[in-house]
């Protein structure tokens, strides 16, 4: 469980800050450039990533 | 009725709409101090909420994101990415400060670092740090009032005359209201703020370009690469980007009035919720770059100022009545965060700057009644600045970020490491501190090494790490426990929320 809490700490940074070196192209996704698809996208894992994390812990605090 | 009477009428009701809702709290019920500084200690998801989300957009953001789009193109992107970092931070650190405050009546940043480290010392260094970097802070959102109050009022209100009325108001609702008047207006202004910039950033692009694809394809006709790192920069690629989310994720929560809301909770379960939903609205933040990128390609000729890229695409496409809306907004959102940080660096300098020199037990009345009137003593050291030396401390501004940053291994560290040690941290944060100094003044930020460009803070912050965790291994511990375990005792059954 710890190790899972540690992964999904983690991911956020790397998905944001991993991923720019790989991403900083001049590609239009939907329309709109890569880049920015990107780092709006890792708002929404961010979420994600958070939202895991809180139901782990209100699980864990009630029991 | 004239674009100018509708843009002044727009304005003046979100104005004194907010102040009178301010006011309210104070003029209700006779707040104590632990109600006045920080809210009594109860506030439930929502109020939290507000006063969190509250700071995210200010004069800054409104005003700069929109700024950079327009003048820098894809560096502008780092402030869309930070957010969702920051609340990962956040979601770990403000429950564990929470009850630590609870339990021993902290109400400021200080004073946290004073209890964990047990040195009188070394919480009056940072509250003096902090109120350094607070007080340029402050007075960024009060000229940044003055802009756009000059520029959405076509000019009838001037400069000076706005920032007066505004921060007496501010002034007011403050000593009146505490914390809860700060609350009770972020309602107010975030809803008006997410339907302004919402509203105009779907609008504006779609309106000139047809659609946010025809908006992007007539950028890049325009300005290829300008969404593609460093943009219209020479030194802000992909390694400064990725060194500056890194410091502003990890900053964000360092900063002193957003440790001290963290005490406002009703319980940490309050402060895990919002840490959770706080990003979807980090995701507001890509209408204000939508705006200034479609400002670069449809005003010519060029702004001298980047800045009124959001206000200028306005005036020149809608009538008043839009202006007044964007003003409003606008204004709401410097004098907001501005009331927070006022009562926030009342709340340092009178109990951890003033009361801990002086030394002894000060009654809580007394520093109750001293924070208030320093509430209104600061707004008019801020007033004064902005009037009279606008760029005095255009200095301690450029480093705020950067310097506030590097409490984060004293503040984080100090709460869940136990071997965290006052030496280190009087050592650490003089070397971090110093470092960013040095470099911004001497214009190295962003310090090029190894062929990158590295934020200035980022790297200063990293240093400092290392010499906190070097220094804290050598010494002896100081205690036997973490302050987060211990004040985890009496917290076993959080009400929930």
């Amino acid at each position: 469980m710890k190790l899972l809490r540690f992964i999904l700490t983690i991911i956020p940074f790397c998905w944001t800050v991993g991923g720019i070196p790989f991403m900083n192209r001049p590609i239009m996704v939907f329309g709109l450039p890569l880049l920015m698809v990107w780092i709006v996208a890792g708002t929404l894992v961010a979420f994600c990533c958070l939202l895991v994390l809180y139901k782990i812990d209100s699980t864990h605090q009630k029991q | 009725m004239s674009d100018v009477t509708w843009a002044l009428a727009i304005i003046g009701i979100f104005v004194l709409g907010s102040f009178a809702t301010g006011m309210l709290p104070g003029l209700r019920a006779k707040l104590s101090y632990e109600q006045w500084a920080v809210g009594g200690r109860n506030f439930g998801r929502w109020l939290n909420w507000f006063i969190l989300a509250g700071e995210i957009y200010t004069a800054f953001t409104f005003l700069g994101a929109s700024g950079w789009a327009y003048s820098k193109g894809a560096p502008v992107l780092y402030i869309a990415g930070y957010g969702g970092l920051a609340y990962m931070v956040g979601y770990y650190i403000l429950p564990a400060m929470s009850p630590i405050g609870r339990r021993f009546n902290l109400m400021t940043q200080a004073d946290l670092v004073e209890h964990i480290y047990e040195s009188r010392v070394l919480g009056i260094m940072v509250a003096i740090v902090s109120v350094c970097f607070l007080l340029p802070y402050m007075q960024l959102q009060l000229t940044g009032l003055g802009l756009i109050i000059e520029a959405c009022s076509y000019g009838v209100i001037p400069r000076i005359p706005a920032m007066v009325i505004a921060f007496a108001l501010v002034a007011t609702f403050v000593s009146v209201s505490g914390l809860k008047g700060v609350a009770a207006t972020a309602v107010i202004k975030d809803s008006i703020m997410i339907i302004a910039v919402v509203g105009f950033g779907v609008f504006l692009p779609i309106h000139y370009f047809g659609s946010f694809h025809g908006t992007f394809a007539a950028l890049e006709k325009a300005h290829p690469g300008w969404m593609v790192l460093p943009g219209g920069t020479k030194t802000m690629g992909i390694s400064w980007t990725m060194s500056t989310i890194g410091l502003t994720s990890l900053g964000f929560y360092m900063w002193p009035h957003l440790t001290a809301n963290s005490f406002s909770a009703r319980n940490p379960d309050v402060l895990r919720h919002n840490a959770v939903y706080l990003p979807l609205y980090q995701l507001c933040m890509i209408f204000p770059m939508l705006i200034g990128l479609t400002a670069l390609l449809v005003i010519v000729p060029a702004l001298k100022t980047p800045d009124m890229a959001f206000i200028a695409l306005v005036r020149h496409t809608f009538p008043g009545w839009a202006l007044g809306l964007v003003g409003g907004a606008g204004a709401l959102a410097c004098m907001i965060p501005a009331a927070d940080l006022l009562l926030s660096t009342s709340m340092v300098f009178s109990r951890n700057v003033y009361g801990r020199i002086k030394g002894g037990d000060i009654p809580a009345e007394t520093l109750g009644r001293m924070a208030k009137q320093v509430v209104i003593g600061l707004a008019l050291v801020a007033l004064a600045l902005s009037v009279f030396f606008p760029n005095m401390l255009v200095n301690l501004l450029l480093t705020g970020y950067a310097g506030v940053t590097q409490f984060f291994p004293l503040l984080v560290l100090g709460v869940f490491w136990k071997r965290a040690n006052k030496i280190a941290a009087f050592i650490g944060l003089g070397v971090g501190e110093f470092i960013v100094f040095y470099t911004t003044l001497n214009h190295y930020d962003p310090l090029p090494i190894l062929g990158m460009d590295i934020n200035a803070g980022f790297f200063a912050l990293c240093v400092n790490m290392v010499i906190f965790v070097a220094v804290s291994l050598v010494c002896v511990p100081q205690r036997s426990l973490s302050p987060y375990a211990d004040s985890k005792l009496p917290e076993m059954n959080p009400v929930e929320g």
